[in-house]
This record gives structure tokens, sequence and C-alpha cells, in this order.
């Protein structure tokens, strides 16, 4: 009897465990193959709305769960983006394309769903919280930070043969470098090569210029993944308050009491299950975690 | 006991003419009910009926006319300023009010006023449509029933579930591109990307390395392909070499040695130079005076053994001159 009493009281405490087991011991793989059947059957679908958009919410949830399994692609993002759009998610549309820029900026189908979503946010008339427009213009490929080393490698490395060139065709003698005489060569070289060899000092020029700008470009991509570290963006689910303190007995703000689906924002400032942020026309208020998506 | 046969007579001289005062009109404002409905007079029990299918879905529509039949004051009559939120309250928490102000009736001959509202269902829990009460005011009446009320009958209904039609539900139109319904290859949505971060120590490598390798580089073309001006430089510098070895031949005629040397070493142009000639050139260059007169002395006696029977050649002298020239502190490259 014993015994018998024992061997439940396990069962009962291993069951649970067992089966949560047997439900997590889907590979990312059969998840995938889940969230592509279903968001095939949305499309297939497409001219029946409620239909198509069951099947699009059910291929957005299982491509969340891969990205809570730990899987990050931009390709991920894009799908899953793509998915809560079509599944009138769009406020999570637009964290997960965010997440995905954050892999891949140059990413040009990410950033135009992106834009395309973006214009369904509901601003206030005043137009507190709406962002500033992209300085990038969308022709260009943006490079990311390897892109920009590779482009200062680029440059760098062809100044330095120009320079050298060009010193290796002036009258230097190593007996007769002393400083001032550097110094003199230093500040005559570029003239000295704007006459006589011109071709040279062009790709010199250029060099120097494509070397100092993707430098810039690096240093403030590295500085907007510091802001981007401190504050995260993050995105409003549903529309919700915008509270002056982190709790709902405080006011509402008085500028912007209720913070439209859709909105981005910077995280500044956590405290328990409150979220301190800051809106693009730096407005500062807090709202509850629960209503937004943070993008890290 | 006479004062209180005075206050009786005064008490039954004064309640008929109280007695025969009109009731007043406006309703008071004591005891009045929070339901009431501004009307006044004596009416009765207002009739209510559903004028469309009682049996219906959640959010179909359901006709109902309410019908109100009295007496009364012109001031009190009923009116839907006051009983449309009675209504309202009566259903709001079952249906979907809406007031059909186009369809109500006013027949003051017959003293009947007709409201028609349309309900839809909120849910399926729903049996009855809940008779409206009617609260008036009485002026006949007194004490605690002067406000009357009348309930209408209920009305009986079936409110089914609304049927799914999300599979014959069909629009034209799509609010996304055709973009969003293509999804990403699964071969690039389960490989995550490495993290494009260029580590510190290639990134200061990468600071260094160009110059160093252009510097080094330089050098070494430099080395392997010398231009004119360093070839001169390597041919004057292997003069001295050369006249050395020379000179140190049995039979060498040192004098051409020196001169060939001096023009190899310091561009004398002279090919057969006097002494005069060569120490003015020497001195000119920068050199010594003490090496400018060697060089005349040694010049003089060749010149001596040239051309008269003076001592031979001084060919021991010619060495130690040029290791004395090469010496000099003005002589550079």
């Amino acid at each position: 009897m014993r015994a018998r009493l024992i061997l439940g009281t396990i069962l009962m405490l291993v069951a649970p465990t067992i089966a949560a087991a047997q439900i997590s011991a889907r590979t990312d793989a059969e998840i995938l193959a889940e969230a592509e059947a279903a968001f095939r059957k949305g499309a297939e679908n497409k001219p029946r709305l409620l239909v198509a958009n069951k099947h699009f919410a059910n291929a957005a949830d299982r491509y969340r769960e891969l990205h809570q399994r730990g899987v990050r692609s931009p390709a991920l993002y894009l799908s899953l983006g793509n998915a809560a759009v079509l599944a009138d998610r769009w406020s999570e549309a637009i964290w997960a394309y965010q997440m995905g820029l954050m892999l891949d900026p140059n990413h040009t189908a990410m950033r135009e769903h992106l834009a395309f979503v973006r214009a369904k946010v509901i601003y206030p008339p005043d137009g507190r919280g709406r962002l500033k427009p992209e300085s990038w213009p969308t022709w260009l490929p943006r490079p990311s930070a390897f892109g920009w080393t590779l482009l200062f490698t680029l440059g760098y490395v062809l100044a330095c043969v120009g320079i050298t060139v060009a010193i290796m065709n002036q009258p230097i003698r190593a007996t007769a470098l002393t400083f001032l005489w550097v110094v003199l060569s230093v500040i005559d070289l570029p003239f000295a090569m704007l006459v006589h060899q011109p071709r040279i000092f062009a790709l010199t020029a250029l060099s120097i210029l494509l070397a100092f700008a993707s430098g810039v470009s690096l240093w403030k991509e590295d500085q907007q993944a510091e802001i981007d570290r401190r504050t995260p963006i993050v995105v409003v689910v549903d529309t919700s308050p915008l509270l002056r303190g982190n709790g709902i007995s405080y006011e509402p703000h008085a500028d912007i009491p209720v913070l439209p689906r859709g909105l981005e924002a910077r995280l500044i400032h956590r405290r328990g299950a409150w979220l301190q942020i800051r809106l693009s026309t730096d407005e500062v208020g807090w709202v509850h975690r629960s209503q937004v998506l943070v993008v890290q | 006991m006479r004062r209180w046969a005075y206050l009786l007579g005064l008490l039954l001289a004064a309640t008929p003419a109280a007695l025969a005062q009109p009731a007043p009109l406006e309703p008071p404002i004591a005891d009045r009910p929070v339901d009431f409905s501004h009307i006044i007079g004596k009416y009765q029990r207002p009739e209510q009926k559903a004028t469309t299918p009682t049996e219906v879905h959640v959010e179909d529509p359901i006709t109902v006319k309410i019908t109100i039949t009295g007496v009364g004051p012109e001031k009190g009559e009923p009116s839907r300023k006051h009983l449309h939120p009675l209504f309202e309250n009566t259903w709001k928490d079952d249906f979907y009010v809406q007031e059909m102000r186009d369809e109500h009736e006013v027949d003051r001959a017959k003293r009947r006023w007709t409201f028609v509202y349309r309900l839809k269902p909120k849910h399926t829990g729903i049996e009855t449509i809940v008779g409206f009460k009617l609260r008036y005011y009485d002026p006949s009446i007194g004490g605690e029933m002067k406000f009357p009320s009348h309930f209408a009958r209920h009305i009986k209904i079936t409110v089914k579930p609304k049927p799914d039609q999300s599979e014959t539900f069909q629009t034209d139109v799509l609010a996304a591109p055709d973009s969003f319904y293509a999804p990403s290859p699964a071969s690039e949505v389960l490989s995550t990307p490495a993290p494009a971060i260029v580590p510190a120590i290639p990134l200061v490598l990468l600071l260094v390395l160009p110059p160093l390798v252009c510097l080094f580089g330089a050098l070494a073309w430099r080395r392997l392909f010398p231009d004119t001006a360093s070839l001169a430089i390597k041919h004057r510098r292997g003069a001295a070499q050369r006249a050395l070895a020379q000179v140190q031949a049995p039979d060498a005629r040192v004098r051409e040695i020196v001169c060939r040397y001096l023009t190899e070493r310091f561009d004398f142009a002279v090919a057969d130079p006097t002494p005069a000639e060569a120490h003015g050139f020497l001195k000119r260059r920068g050199f010594t005076i003490s090496n400018c007169d060697r060089v005349r002395a040694f010049l003089q006696a060749c010149d001596a053994a040239r051309y008269t029977e003076g001592p031979a050649t001084p060919a021991h002298a010619a060495a130690p001159l040029i290791e004395a020239l090469e010496a000099d502190p003005c002589v550079r490259d």
C-alpha cells in the first residue's frame, strides 16, 4: 500500500515534466515546418480574410516560438513580420522588422516592409511621438559595421600605397633626413604630387576621403549600437496609457495620455514590471511591461 | 375640554375646503422615483410587442413597438426625451439598442403613443426582452401610491449563435502588397549569421600593418630596382675601392688612377689636371688644406717622375692619399 502511494506520488510529480519534455522535444526544423505550412495556408486563403488571418496568426506564433528558442536570423524576422502584418498584428511586425534590421541593417525588403507598417500607426494630431524621417537615402545600400570596416581598410591601404609611391618618386635621400627636412617634405608632398603626379594625387586623395568617410561612419555606427544597447527601442503592442509614474495610481501624461498602437519609443529605465520610455519628441512616461515589445 | 372642542371645530371647518382644492399638476419632488417617466395622468399598462421574428442569431435585429395609452394633461404626455433613457436602461445590458425615431407615432385622438426600437442581442443567453416599466404620476392618487407603475409583458425570444461565415466571406481588398506573401527560405531562417564585429587586435593590426608593409616594400623595391641616381651613387662609392685595387698592381700608372678616382668620386671634369687645378678643385669642394696640399704634392711628384730624371713614381703614396681623401669630413655619400 505504502509502495503504491510512493509510486503514485512520483508519477504525479514526474508526469508534467515528461509532458513538457515531449512538447519541447520538437526541433526547430519541425516548428519551422509548421510555421511555413500555416503561412502557406494563409496565402492560399488570401481572398478569405478571416480564414487567412487565422492561419497567419498561427504562423506568426510559430515563428515567435523559434525566436524564443534562440533562433536569430534576418530571414526569421522577415517571415515573422510578414505573418504578423497579414494577421493584423502589425505592432508585433514593427518589432520583428526592427529585430531583423539589427542583424542586417541593409535588408532592403525589411526596410520597405517596416515603412509600410509604420504608415499604419495613428499618431496624435499634434505629431507627438512621430518618428523623424530617415536621413539615409533608400536607394543607397547601407553597409553594416563589417562593411564599413572593409571600406575603411580599402581606403586606408590605397592611401598608404599612394603616399608611398609619391614619396618614392620624390628626391629623398636617407642621409639627408633631418626633422625639418621631413616636415617640409610632408608639407610639400601634396603640391609636388599635384604638379608632377596628378593621377597618383587624385587616387590618393580619393582613398583618404574614402578612409575618412568610412571611418566616421564606422564610429557613428558604433555610437548607434551603443545607444541601441543602452536605450533599446520599444514598440507599443496595443493602445495603452502613458503614465507619469510606475503605477496605475499615477496620472496620465499631460501631453500624450494614450500611446497609439505601433508607436516606437526608447526604453530608458526599468522598475519592476514598469518601463520608463522616451518618445521621439522627448516626452517621458511609464508603461507597463506587458504593453510593449522590446527590441533587444 | 373647551379648548379641545374648539380645535375640533376648526378642523372640521377646514377639511372640506382643503379637499375642494384642485390636485397639483407638477409631480412632487419628494418621493419621486428614479425611473419616473415624467408622464402625468392615468395610463394603462404599456403594450410591448415584436414586429419581426423573435428567433434570431446574435446581433440580428428585432424590432420592438411599445405603445402607451392613457389620459392626462398635455404637459405630462409621454415624450421620447424622457422615455428614451428609460428604454435604453431597460435593455442595454443584453442588447444593442437603436431608436427608430422616424417610426415613432403619436395619435392624440386615441391618446396613444407608439415608440419603435431595434434591438440586437449581444449573446445567446437571452431568453426574453424584458417588459418596459412605466412609472407615471397620478395626481388623483395620494400618499405613497401617487407614482404607480405598470410593467409591459416580456417578449420571449430565441437567440442562436452567429453562423460562422468565415469560410464563405470573401474580400477583394488586399491590404498588403504581394511581397508580404513570400516566406523566407527555410535554410536562411535557421542559419544564424555570425556577428560582424571586428575585434580590437585585428583593427590595431589593420592600422599598423599597411604603413609598415609600404615602408619595407618601398625599401625592397629600391634595393631590387635602383634608379639612375642610386646607381650613380653606388658607382661613386665604389670608385675608392677600385682605385685602391688598381694601385696595388706592380706596373700601375698611379697618376691616371688617382685622376680617374677624382673624376669618378668627386665629378672632377678635367681628365689630365695640373697639380694646381686639382688643388683648386679640392679646395672649392671643401677639403682640408692638408689634403689639398697632399694631392698637389703627389701630382707634382708624379709629374717630376714623368717629365724629368727625378725619383720614381710614388706608387706607395697613392693608397694612403685615397684613404685620406675618403676620410675627409666633407666627403658624403
